[in-house]
């Protein structure tokens, strides 16, 4: 019996397996293949020309610009999610009124639809009649350029990633402290110790598996973003908010080499891959249930 | 002390969440020379009325492109239950090596760059005529959200008791009937949850909706973006409908409740 159910159960999953591999091997088998032409939608060439592409985006300061700029966008919008999800979370965990109303006001980002989010915030930012510079001008300060000066552009759009995805750490978060044990938490609070020290010494530790486990996938999500630099500066002004994903967008679309934007995609993919797989096995797969 | 620092901090959460959404709301319906007012002294309700019934030169309203979006969704979601609800089920008693390797490369395509695939399934999809259809953008949809629905469900299979269908195999009946008549009732909870999740996914996706879906199948995500053009932005017109297109997200959430930790972390917790 066992032998029999662990055949069908191998043919169950047959069907997923196949459908997922002709849909995804085909086109980055077909970019593999473009990333050795220069396929051009303007210059209309469309030939063979081996490791070009790729000795040209290896030496493409604009690419390594973006890259950079990606790191600084994970890190950043990682460690201010965790700590202000976390101070979300641990204020919830509290007791007091309206404890429930809280909740679902800090969820509520989330109903937003990244693009709304980022319309929204793209308003908020708007230089002649943004809410945030309306706020400045009345308190006689002047107005800044949130998303029109390089300055100011990715922190602007780190910002919003930030709002919108708070909730999605709080949620994790909070559930991770409501799965604590209260008596420990009790024990430590008769014996005087402070509420730093309880953090600090019994719930991050005790929560560490579930930390890891959110810190990971979002690194990982964030790593994959392109709405919300895509929708509210488009990588601009002058390519100074570009990270990798409206990078490669823009030379391919805006650039149509698609030749070109074939070899950075190939270049990108493989290094996340290699981000992904350790990731999954040295984090996710030992603390989680994969 | 204590209780005056928990007061703060929960104002605090309050401002950080509420006061853009106060703004959405306000500016949608501030008329445009009270635009940059934060209490707008004059009030209209024209941009939701173009919006939910159409403006007059193209007729068009947000609804055809909420049923757009519920379309494609429907059909992705529909597909990648069918082969990933058999499949997960499969995982779950598939014990050995080769199935962790699969099931883990699972978690590494999905987390693949949505970009990187963005030029060959674009000339792929024109060659094939399927650009600006249905079937083009939940070809996408697909193969992205399978993984999803395998975790998912396979975290719903493994939880279900042994026993039942040890029972049932006892009594004489074949593994699919073991399947379709009691592990899939009992995890229908599962499938709903895992649905929901999917549906989502697609709903709020906008790299590729905003390059294969044009006219035709225009959904919400480049439906709401496009109010902002190189010429313009029309700000009251993109906030009101960002406003509606949260309907389907409430709708939706209320389903999912207590399975929100488990879905937005792909099952990836225990």
């Amino acid at each position: 019996m066992k032998n029999y159910q662990q055949k069908i159960a191998i043919y169950l999953t047959i069907p997923s397996i196949v459908v997922t591999i002709v849909l995804l091997a085909i086109p980055i088998a077909y970019g593999v293949y473009l990333s050795f032409t220069n396929l051009d939608i303007i210059k209309r060439t469309n030939d063979f020309i081996g490791l070009k592409n790729y000795v040209k985006a290896f030496t493409d300061a604009a690419l390594y610009m973006s890259i950079f700029r990606n790191i600084i966008y994970v890190v950043v919008v990682v460690i201010f999610n965790f700590l202000i999800g976390f101070f979300m979370a641990f204020i919830c965990y509290q007791n007091f009124i309206g404890n429930k109303v809280l909740r679902f006001i800090i969820i509520l980002p989330m109903l937003l639809i990244p693009t709304a989010a980022a319309v929204l915030w793209r308003f908020l930012y708007n230089y002649d009649i943004g809410l945030i510079n309306s706020l400045l001008t009345t308190m006689n300060l002047s107005r800044i350029g949130w998303l029109i000066s390089p300055k100011f552009a990715l922190l602007s759009v780190i910002l919003t990633d930030i709002w919108a995805w708070t909730p999605w750490m709080f949620l994790i978060l909070l559930a991770g402290m409501e799965n604590l044990d209260k008596q420990v938490l009790e024990a430590a609070n008769i014996d005087g110790a402070s509420q730093f020290q309880v953090i600090k010494n019994i719930m991050l530790p005790i929560m560490s598996p579930i930390i890891t486990i959110a810190i990971s996938l979002k690194a990982i999500e964030t790593f994959r973003t392109f709405d919300y630099v895509w929708v509210m500066t488009s990588g601009g002004p002058g390519g100074s908010s570009d990270i990798t994903s409206t990078f490669i967008y823009k030379q391919a679309f805006k650039h149509l080499q698609y030749g070109y934007s074939s070899a950075l995609s190939i270049i990108v993919m493989a290094v996340l891959a290699i981000l992904t797989i350790f990731i999954v096995k040295n984090l996710i797969a030992k603390e989680g249930n994969l | 002390m204590k209780k005056i620092f928990l007061w703060i901090s929960i104002i605090l959460i309050l401002l950080w969440t509420l006061v853009p959404f106060y703004s959405l709301i306000v500016t949608s319906i501030a008329s445009s020379g009270s635009i940059s007012e934060f209490f707008p002294k004059k009030v209209t309700f024209e941009y939701y009325k173009t919006i939910l019934v159409g403006d007059e030169s193209s007729g068009k309203n947000i609804w055809s492109y909420m049923l757009n979006s519920v379309i494609i969704c429907s059909i992705s979601t529909f597909i990648v239950l069918l082969l990933s609800v058999p499949g997960a089920y499969g995982f779950s008693k598939w014990k050995s090596k080769t199935s962790t390797s699969i099931y883990l490369s699972y978690f590494v395509l999905r987390m693949l760059p949505p970009i990187a695939l963005v030029v060959p399934r674009l000339v792929i999809l024109g060659r094939l005529g399927l650009m600006d259809s249905f079937l083009g953008l939940a070809l996408v949809y697909i193969p992205t959200q399978i993984p999803l629905g395998i975790w998912l469900m396979k975290g719903f299979f493994d939880t279900t008791p042994k026993e039942m269908e040890e029972c049932a195999w006892l009594e004489g009946a074949t593994v699919f009937q073991t399947f379709w008549k009691i592990v899939l009732p009992i995890n229908s909870n599962g499938v709903t949850v895992t649905a929901v999740f999917v549906f989502i996914c697609c709903y709020i996706e906008f790299l590729y909706a905003s390059l294969i879906s044009r006219s035709h199948v225009l959904t919400l995500p480049p439906y709401i973006a496009g109010f902002a053009t190189p010429w313009e932005i029309r700000f009251q017109l993109m906030l009101a409908a960002s406003l509606i297109s949260i309907l389907p997200m409430v709708i939706l959430f209320a389903f999912i409740q207590r399975f929100m930790v488990k879905g937005i972390t792909g099952g990836a917790l225990k």
